[in-house]
């Protein structure tokens, strides 16, 4: 009877802890960057104050970022990127939240590259569209890096590009996606 | 066996302040309270059209403009309504810091070479800090490079300054609309006449309103504060000036109707010739195009 006791008492303490080592990943500067290529012009942004959570126990993935942190080469580009194409003072934030769907796969204590698959709601220029990715969770001593690259197209979000610049913007953006994420 | 169900109650208390999910947003909404978001594009150009806007050039972009007025349109058909006489202004400006502008232009108007600096005070702005409303600063000197009238006379290169000093009070009260307050002084060294004023404050106010997101009506409006014109050597008007604001990707476009030749301070400020109650309205266009010579410093 006793020994039930303890070994409960025991398991009361240690368990939360044991889910905490699956517990949640968080960044403030994860990296999100976009290429745009074309013949006549490529074009890049990258916007590092990319604010992201995974919560390793269930799998759930919420990535948020600011449209006006994107950096442009040319600040012009910048400008216009969220006064013309973005609409940023509108729509601010673009955001995915969705869940790795093997999260089952992935030892979060165990360091190593896993796969994962990620299907979710993605919102940009205030469009949602449901989006299903592959890409990677490297789980390290000093917590994970979730990565991946996916294609995307402006118009599937409304954002209206004009005839006169159409040649200069490509229908197939690549994104690239960085998130070093601690344990919290 | 009734402590074991205490602690299994126990177990799941604790276990409960790991329950994950639902809340994830919102703490990430939190993290991004913390940052501070300023307002950008409040105007397209660095002019509403003649004077100048609450915008700045940022660190590294070359500006080079060309402004043209062409005559008064009720100067009628034998001037082919003002066209056939043309005002031009040439300028190269540059953005030394975000902060900080400098600019040189040239005008037919006195043969005027013109000098100014452009200094932002404060930032309109939400979040950590925040501010209702952007200011700034801008100081001129405009040199006439006409010749002598009277060569008999003592002719002191004094003679030929003025000087314009500006504040630049402007507030992006949505995406589709701006507006700005001018408060203005100019000072001229030489006047034609012991009536005319040497110092003339005015009082500006401009706005834009968009049309499309390429696309926007600006006006622009000085009261100044001077004596009646009967007392003046020449009539002088409140500069009022109507356009269209266009923007193709690296350039803007204004085209405009004003009662003022001058398209700079000094010119719109002291030498507003023109009144709009009389026809005497001149169209006009601005053209910018900027270059960019150096990468924004914040992009790898």
């Amino acid at each position: 009877m006793m020994k039930k006791s303890v070994a409960c008492l025991i398991m009361t303490i240690i368990l939360p802890f044991t889910i905490q080592g699956q517990g949640k990943y968080l960044t403030n500067n994860g990296v999100i960057s976009f290429y745009s290529h074309t013949i006549v012009e490529d074009i890049t942004a990258v916007n590092n104050e990319v604010a992201a959570v995974i919560d390793g126990s269930s799998g759930e993935v919420v990535i948020i970022l600011k449209m006006t942190q994107f950096q442009f080469e040319k600040k012009m580009m910048q400008e216009h990127f969220n006064e013309n194409y973005l609409e940023s003072e509108i729509f601010p934030k673009a955001t995915f939240s969705g869940t790795i769907l093997n999260n089952d796969d992935v030892k979060y204590s165990i360091p190593g590259l896993y796969e994962v698959k990620v299907k979710g709601e993605m919102t940009i220029h205030g469009q949602t569209k449901t989006i299903s990715e592959e890409g990677t969770v490297k789980i390290t001593s000093s917590g994970i890096v979730c990565s991946t690259k996916f294609k995307l197209n402006p118009e599937d979000y409304k954002i209206k590009i004009p005839g006169m610049v159409r040649k200069n913007i490509s229908k197939q953006m690549e994104i690239t996606v960085e998130l070093p994420c601690e344990l919290i | 066996m009734r402590d074991n169900k205490i602690y299994l109650l126990l177990f799941l208390i604790l276990a409960s302040f790991q329950v994950s999910g639902q809340d994830l947003e919102s703490m990430l909404e939190g993290q991004m309270e913390k940052t501070t978001d300023y307002t950008f594009a409040t105007f397209k150009s660095t002019r509403i059209l003649n004077g100048h806007s609450i915008e700045h050039l940022e660190e590294g972009q070359l500006d080079f403009r060309i402004s043209h007025r062409f005559g008064r349109i009720n100067s009628g058909a034998y001037e082919f309504f003002g066209l056939d006489q043309a005002h031009i202004h040439l300028s190269l400006e540059y953005g030394i810091k975000d902060w900080i502008m400098v600019g040189l232009g040239r005008g037919t108007f006195e043969k005027t070479v013109d000098g100014f600096t452009k200094i932002k005070l404060l930032r309109q702005s939400k979040g950590v800090k925040s501010s209702p409303v952007s200011i700034s600063i801008m100081s001129g000197i405009y040199v006439n490079g006409l010749r002598w009238e009277d060569r008999e006379r003592d002719n002191y290169f004094w003679q030929r300054l003025d000087f314009v000093h500006q504040i630049m009070i402007a507030r992006k009260f949505s995406p589709g609309f701006s507006l700005q307050l001018t408060p203005s002084y100019l000072h001229r060294n030489m006047v034609e006449t012991a009536n005319d004023p040497n110092d003339i404050f005015s009082i500006g106010a401009g706005s834009r309103l968009k049309l499309t997101k390429r696309l926007s009506i600006n006006a622009e409006y000085f009261y100044l504060f001077k004596p009646d014109n009967d007392l003046l050597s020449t009539e002088i008007y409140n500069p009022f000036s109507l356009g269209l604001d266009i923007e193709t990707g690296g350039h803007v476009f204004h085209i405009i109707l004003t009662n003022s030749v001058g398209m700079r301070e000094n010119g719109f400020l002291g030498h507003t010739t023109g009144s709009w109650l009389n026809g005497d309205i001149h169209l006009g266009f601005n053209i910018s195009r900027i270059f960019q010579l150096k990468k924004n410093e914040n992009y790898q």
